[in-house]
């Protein structure tokens, strides 16, 4: 089981890794610390916070790489635990951590808004994030974060495609209420 | 709306906008040192990886190697018949020296259970087989 390009897949390291083979295991945490860090940095909104929660979800994901099932993909499984882990980490820490929305985004679509109102949407986004029930919030962030099809992500949580769909559904139409309020003053 | 609605994946535009703009954008990272933080990870993975690695040679040790010890025998029982009753096979038996004689058992058992004489006896003992037979003759 190989990439095109003849290296190994991601699901052929973990099996390796799952035998306890130190070379399969440095030759992930190659491939994926720059992503994972990429998202937890998004999510957690602070450097250091990303650092530490990278470390710890590989150790985490090494912990748990018996439970990996090795017909499925290595990806969205790895990134499942992150995803988690990072949420967690957000309800229990201060709100020093806060989803950090790149000052441009909001300027893009509100640009006539004042920057006391740019605050005050960003917040309100982060809250909504937040206020989702957990299954939205992972399949929200795994999704338009990460990047994970509904079928991806489907298989990493063991449910079906159209649940993904429908939490996926319910949690995008609880943002977009959330910027109702902005999108109107600016019609 | 349920899933069979056309409307049920699209997305809103304005979070669409939102949360594009917020994918897309990179976090700084260029004060990421990568290789201490690869070097942690991997510092953290020692001993779990020490754990798979003897867990992995203990199951094959209880698995593979029992059905590998069962498979041989299981061969061995086979085969090993045909190969061990040659190899036990009492030898052929060596053609005796000359001036000795083969006495079949039930002779030497009469001869030995007859009332010999003190002369015949000794005759018997160091003489040759034709002594034995004529004991074994003159025997009742």
């Amino acid at each position: 089981m190989t990439s095109p390009e003849g290296e190994p897949t991601d699901t052929r390291l973990a099996q390796a890794v799952q035998r306890g083979d130190v070379v399969a295991y440095e030759l992930l945490v190659r491939r994926h610390m720059n992503r994972a860090f990429s998202l937890a940095q998004r999510l957690l909104g602070h450097r250091q916070d990303a650092e530490d929660m990278v470390q710890e979800t590989f150790l985490a994901a090494l912990e748990k790489i018996s439970t990996f099932d090795p017909t499925r993909e290595f990806s969205p499984w790895f990134y499942r635990i992150l995803v988690n882990r990072c949420l967690n980490a957000r309800k229990t820490r201060t709100r020093r951590a806060t989803v950090q929305i790149p000052e441009g985004v909001a300027t893009d679509f509100a640009s006539p808004l004042i920057d006391t109102e740019r605050s005050e949407l960003r917040e309100h986004i982060q809250d909504a994030i937040m206020r989702l029930p957990e299954r939205q919030q992972e399949i929200f962030v795994m999704s338009d974060f990460n990047g994970f099809s509904s079928p991806e992500i489907a298989e990493a949580m063991g449910i079906s495609d159209g649940t993904v769909r429908w939490h996926l559904h319910q949690a995008r139409r609880t943002l977009r209420e959330a910027l109702e309020p902005y999108a109107r003053r600016n019609i | 709306m349920n899933q069979e609605d056309p409307e049920f994946d699209v997305i809103d535009p304005l979070l669409a906008e939102v949360m594009t703009g917020w994918r897309e954008e990179t976090p700084t990272d260029a004060d990421v040192d990568w290789d201490r933080l690869r070097t942690a990870i991997l510092r953290d993975a020692t001993l779990p990886l020490a754990r798979l690695h003897r867990r992995s040679c203990w199951y094959f040790s209880r698995t593979i190697a029992p059905i590998a010890a069962a498979a041989g025998i299981a061969f061995l029982l086979w085969v090993g018949p045909g190969v061990y009753r040659e190899r036990l096979a009492p030898a052929p038996e060596a053609a005796l020296p000359d001036g000795i004689m083969e006495i079949d058992e039930g002779t030497l058992l009469r001869v030995l259970t007859s009332d010999l004489s003190e002369g015949d006896f000794l005759r018997l003992v160091n003489g040759g087989p034709e002594s034995m037979l004529s004991v074994a003759i003159k025997s009742p």
